[in-house]
Formats: C-alpha cells, sequence, structure tokens
C-alpha cells in the first residue's frame, strides 16, 4: 500500500469497515511510512464525536493549552470538524444578533417606555 | 451572584437610591412613578428578549412591578434595585412563556450530529456560505434564526436566549431556572447544536 491508498481506506479503517487483509496492509504501511505514521498518531489522538462534545468548552476557551492543542491539532487534519466548527461558531453569532435591531443602540438606555403600560402599572400598584 | 454592570447603571449612586427606597416604602406616589418610568424602558427589552409576543412582555413587565411593589419591604438593598428588578422581570417572562403552549417544537435528539463506531460523523457536516452582509438579506436571516430558536424544546430555547442573547452568566441561568450550572452548560451546548441543525439546510455551500 502506497500513501495514496492509506488516505483512501482510513475513515473506514477507523470506522471498523475494512477487511481483515485491508487492516494489515494499512497497519503494514503506518508503521513503514515516517509521515503517514505521525498523522495516524494525530489522527487517534481525539475522536471527531469527543471533540464535538466538548465544543463548547473549545470555543468559550475553557479548556487547558494541552486540551486545546489536541483539538488544534485535530481541526488541521480533519475539514469534517473544521466546518463543523465554523458552523458551530457561526451559529453562536447567528443567535446573538437574531434579537437584536440594527436600528437602535444595543441597550436601549434611553428608549421611553410605552406610556399605557407605566399608567397601567402605576394603576395596579392602588389595586393591590 | 452580582448581574454584570449595565450602562444603564453608570448613573447608578447608592444615597440616591436609599432616599427613593425611603420614599416608596412612605408609600409616596411620585416615587413610584420615578422608578417605573426610570427601568420600564430596559425591563420591556428584557422581557421581549424571552418573549415572542409584544402582549405578553408588557403583561410580564407589569407583573414584575407588582410583584416588586408587594416585595418591598422585604428588600434591603442586598442588591442594586435595577439588578433585583431584572432579576424579577426575567422570572416574571419565563413563567409566562412556561404558560404558554408552544407549537412545532422539535425533539432535541433528532437534531443532534450523529456519529459512528470509530467516532466519526455519519453524515459529513457542510460547509457554510459566509451569512450575508445586505440589509435585507441579513434582515431575512435574523427572522429565519428566530423562527428556529423557536422550533427549540423550551428547556433548550430557554438557557439559549439566557446565556448566548441575554448574556447572563452561566451561574446566573442556574439561580434563574433552580438547575446545577453543569445542567446549564450541557443544554446551552445541545441547544447550539440543535440550532446549527435547523440553520444547516439554508447555509450550506454550494459544495454540499
Amino acid at each position: 500500500m502506497n500513501c495514496k491508498g492509506y488516505y483512501a481506506i482510513l475513515r473506514d479503517y477507523m470506522e471498523g469497515e475494512v477487511s481483515a487483509a485491508q487492516r494489515t496492509e494499512l497497519e503494514q504501511h503506518v508503521s513503514e511510512c515516517k509521515a503517514c505514521s505521525a498523522f495516524h498518531k494525530l489522527a487517534y489522538e481525539i475522536s471527531c464525536r469527543e471533540l464535538t462534545e466538548f465544543l463548547d468548552d473549545y470555543v468559550d476557551g475553557r479548556l487547558s493549552p494541552e486540551r486545546r492543542a489536541v483539538f488544534d491539532r485535530h481541526l488541521e487534519i480533519c475539514t469534517e470538524c473544521k466546518d463543523y466548527v465554523a458552523g458551530y461558531k457561526t451559529t453562536i453569532e447567528l443567535g446573538k444578533s437574531a434579537y437584536s435591531d440594527p436600528d437602535e443602540p444595543a441597550e436601549p438606555t434611553f428608549m421611553i417606555a410605552p406610556e399605557s403600560l407605566v399608567r397601567a402599572i402605576l394603576a395596579a400598584r392602588k389595586k393591590k | 451572584v452580582a448581574l454584570r454592570t449595565r450602562p444603564a447603571d453608570d448613573t447608578w449612586n447608592a444615597t440616591e437610591e436609599a432616599a427613593l427606597l425611603a420614599r416608596l416604602r412612605a408609600g409616596n406616589d411620585a416615587a413610584f412613578e420615578t422608578l417605573v418610568r426610570d427601568h420600564t424602558p430596559r425591563l420591556l427589552a428584557v422581557a421581549r428578549r424571552i418573549l415572542s409576543s409584544e402582549d405578553d412582555a408588557q403583561d410580564a413587565v407589569q407583573e414584575a412591578f407588582v410583584s416588586a411593589f408587594k416585595a418591598l419591604d422585604g428588600f434591603h438593598g442586598e442588591a442594586r434595585l435595577s439588578t433585583w428588578l431584572h432579576r424579577i422581570t426575567v422570572n416574571a417572562a419565563l413563567m409566562k412563556q412556561r404558560s404558554r403552549t408552544r407549537r412545532g417544537e422539535r425533539d432535541i435528539e433528532t437534531l443532534m450530529p450523529q456519529f459512528g463506531p470509530g467516532g466519526h460523523h455519519v453524515e459529513p457536516p457542510s460547509t457554510w456560505l459566509e451569512p450575508a452582509s445586505a440589509e435585507a438579506e441579513r434582515r431575512e436571516l435574523q427572522g429565519l434564526v428566530r423562527r428556529s430558536i423557536d422550533e427549540l424544546p423550551e428547556a433548550y430555547r430557554t438557557v439559549l436566549m439566557l446565556r448566548d442573547i441575554q448574556e447572563l452568566e452561566t451561574e446566573e441561568v442556574a439561580q434563574h431556572l433552580g438547575v446545577t450550572a453543569n445542567a446549564v452548560k450541557i443544554r446551552v451546548h445541545r441547544a447550539r447544536q440543535a440550532l446549527k441543525t435547523l440553520l444547516d439546510p439554508h447555509l450550506r455551500g454550494l459544495n454540499a
């Protein structure tokens, strides 16, 4: 097996969907090829599931520098997780701006309360 | 747990607040009017972010003030008046939200990403397009995001609103809802993931 062959079946290998012969061939290549061996180690450091599970800690900056480095290495090689993380970040931003009105100041400090509401509140006090 | 300082509190003055409290306790009508006029705009903005209907938001603010008036004798300035009112308003809005049966809620489990036995994404996530910056498209997207947030199960919608939109700290959200901080943290993450799934068909790129 060459490097191209390794990458072609890596995903199936990780999912346990390769034949015994393919498995032996892949492991043989990894043990002999320096580049693929390094890549293989990284690919196994953390799974996509694990990365996704702790993604909030990663995005919100709550991971230790060591743990963060593990996430960063995974994201360097895994385009699927890279896309997921980008979409997750965009989702947070879209959520944050879902209720902001670009025509109004962010903090409605100078907003005037509806007069009818002020009257109703003051009237409710008299009734209590 | 103290709420973050908000711009509206910049003019806060302990002596003035103590004087206002004394007048409120004495039943001074003008003091009540000052309190209501000063705080209603900000509290209404808080309620509007939790409740989608304007009538409900105004009702929640009114109910919050009525509760506050009743509890005034028990308030001894442990927190700022504005912080105290903010907390009461959030609770009133959440109670009103609970009383509204919302339609079209989705099952959170069906919105979570799925993984194979090797821990890979079963369905590869799509690359998202950069959200449009043109005014009309941005407004359309904003509407889409609001409708999607409305589809989240209530427990998840509430934490997302309080944590990411009202920007309360995890601890504060936990206090409001009477759950642990860890439960809030997990729910926020799941709510974001679910919202991402709901937005995906609209934002995925052409190569997906």
